[in-house]
């Protein structure tokens, strides 16, 4: 199995970032989401593996998370903030056009990307993304927002090591040794250095869901319907946070996206059904 | 009708295409058709063939038969992959194609083929492709009209029947359609595959017809399937027509 010390800090756009680059031909680029102790090898490790034998796959800890600096001042950058960073990194990398794969969080900095800069996307990829879907409106948020609300609840010190392994959604479901291991560890680096920290004062745009969602709403929507870039959506059944119904008013929104629903599965779904997961983005990438 | 399929797909084994009771080649009984009747066909030919499992790939109709097959004789199955296929429709949509069945009754496919070319496939294809659309419609007009309107019947059953053992096949399924097929909804996929366990899949900007319209994007969605499920080997279609 790989490890995270395959990867290398790079110097990007003044950044010190930890990278994963791995095997060659056509560019794949893997964003990981935002919550603590979410980094790109926690949420990529097996898809690397896969894909790397077919695909160059570039993943990499965003500002502020995993391995790489936190941002100015430890303050929290939002998703479309991370986005300048996104760009440093391909080019520190030499990546010229690539397959954008987003997760979460990650899913608003690839579709933003293939916004601003839709010449070096060839493809985009999102996958089960609350912070990139439409709200339902008015009643019909009120479960999600719930179920987001229980799931990243991490401020004023409730995230404990302990209730962070016990909430994880895929921990949840499955006993997965390997990724609790890491979970684990990256917990501690959170703790060490200043992710925790940084987490512990988010902005209320970040928390209040009825704020959250304004971000997509402001520096998306307005554009997906100029995007001509094919587009993937993944999204897992069973991950409350982020509903199909949601996916499919995102799909409605870029012509011809295409849509699967991973039975199965909830939040970490490439984790949940890995084997699904990983076999559906490989045959699309290549397609 | 799955010609263009088959030529696009990575995966296939053995691959077993027929046509149901009532359609192209094989027999045309007097009816009433059940999805009990479609499935024992299957399995018959199963046994024919000496095939002890396999995956049923069903379209449409066919959807309906794989998914009564699973029901019925769930240890002859690795797989149901489920295209364009109705599930619990609403009483509107019951009432559309209740209507349907009745001006099949009285003028046999004619009564009807113009509208369902308009359902099944996009109008840009359409427009671009005027040789298959017209065989599509031949094909069509050919059916014998007794054995059309048994099978139409059946078809607007919807399955009714084995709704509620839906989540006793426990095998790997996947359900699709096109985001556009207004009689197999994307709605009614998700449902079906939610009591099914299995995956889902919406092809964007597609009618009834993807395995046609765009066999590529089929295959890919079946190659994905089989990879993950490891099913291997047999793989028997169901079709309705030898579209």
């Amino acid at each position: 199995m790989l490890q995270p010390h395959d990867g290398r800090m790079i110097d990007a756009g003044g950044v010190n970032t930890f990278c994963i680059d791995r095997g060659t031909g056509r560019a794949v680029v893997l964003l990981h989401g935002a919550s603590l102790a979410v980094d790109a090898w926690l949420t990529w490790f097996r898809t690397i593996e896969n894909l790397s034998s077919a695909f160059r796959v570039a993943s990499f800890d965003q500002i502020g998370f995993g391995r790489s600096d936190s941002p100015p001042g430890n303050k929290y950058l939002n998703r479309l903030e991370r986005v300048p960073h996104a760009w440093a990194v391909l080019d520190a990398l030499g990546v010229e056009k690539a397959i954008l794969v987003g997760h979460s969080e990650g899913a608003f900095m690839v579709a933003r990307m293939a916004v601003e800069q839709p010449k070096r996307v060839e493809k985009i990829v999102l996958i089960t993304s609350g912070g990139t879907s439409p709200r339902l409106g008015g009643e019909l948020d009120r479960g999600w927002m719930e179920a987001s609300d229980a799931a990243y609840d991490v401020q004023d010190g409730k995230a404990t090591e302990d209730t962070c392994i016990r909430n994880d959604p895929h921990l949840r479901r499955i006993k997965d040794a390997d990724y609790e291991r890491v979970l684990r560890e990256n917990y501690r680096r959170a703790q060490r250095g200043g992710s925790y920290d940084m987490f512990q004062s988010l902005p209320l745009a970040e928390t209040d869901y009825h704020l959250y969602t304004q971000l997509q709403e402001q520096h998306l929507f307005p554009f997906l319907g100029q995007l001509s870039i094919p587009a993937l959506l993944i999204w897992a059944r069973n991950d409350p946070t982020v509903p199909v119904e949601r996916g499919l008013k995102l799909m409605d929104m870029i012509a011809g996206a295409e849509l699967h629903v991973i039975s199965d599965a909830a939040h970490m779904v490439m984790h949940d059904r890995p084997e699904a997961f990983n076999g559906l983005l490989r045959a699309w990438c290549a397609a | 009708m799955w010609d263009p399929l088959l030529r696009h797909l990575e995966t296939a084994g053995r691959d077993v295409r027929y046509d149901t009771i009532g359609h192209g080649e094989s027999t045309k009984p007097p009816g009433p058709y059940s999805l009990q009747l479609y499935a024992r066909q299957a399995i018959e030919l199963l046994d024919h063939l000496e095939i002890g499992s396999a995956t049923i790939i069903g379209f449409s109709l066919g959807g309906l038969i794989a998914m009564a097959i699973g029901a019925l004789y769930r240890d002859r199955v690795d797989g149901i992959a489920i295209l364009n296929a109705v599930h619990r429709r609403t009483p509107a949509e019951q009432d559309a194609v209740e209507l349907r069945v009745e001006q099949v009754r009285g003028g046999g496919p004619a009564a009807t083929v113009d509208a369902a070319l308009d359902r099944w496939f996009t109008q840009p294809f359409k427009q671009d492709n005027p040789e298959l659309v017209e065989h599509v419609r031949r094909t069509i007009l050919r059916n014998d009209p007794e054995a059309y309107l048994a099978a139409y019947q059946v078809f607007a059953q919807g399955g009714v029947e084995f709704h509620a053992e839906l989540d006793r096949i426990s095998r790997p399924a996947l359900v699709a359609t096109g985001e556009d097929d207004i009689g197999s909804t994307p709605l009614m996929s998700r449902r079906m595959a939610a009591a099914l366990s299995g995956d889902v899949v919406i092809w964007p900007k597609l009618r009834h017809l993807p395995p046609m319209e765009d066999p590529g994007i089929v295959a890919r969605t079946l190659d994905v399937f089989f990879r993950a499920t490891s099913a291997s080997g047999e793989a028997l279609k169901a079709s309705i027509g030898n579209l």
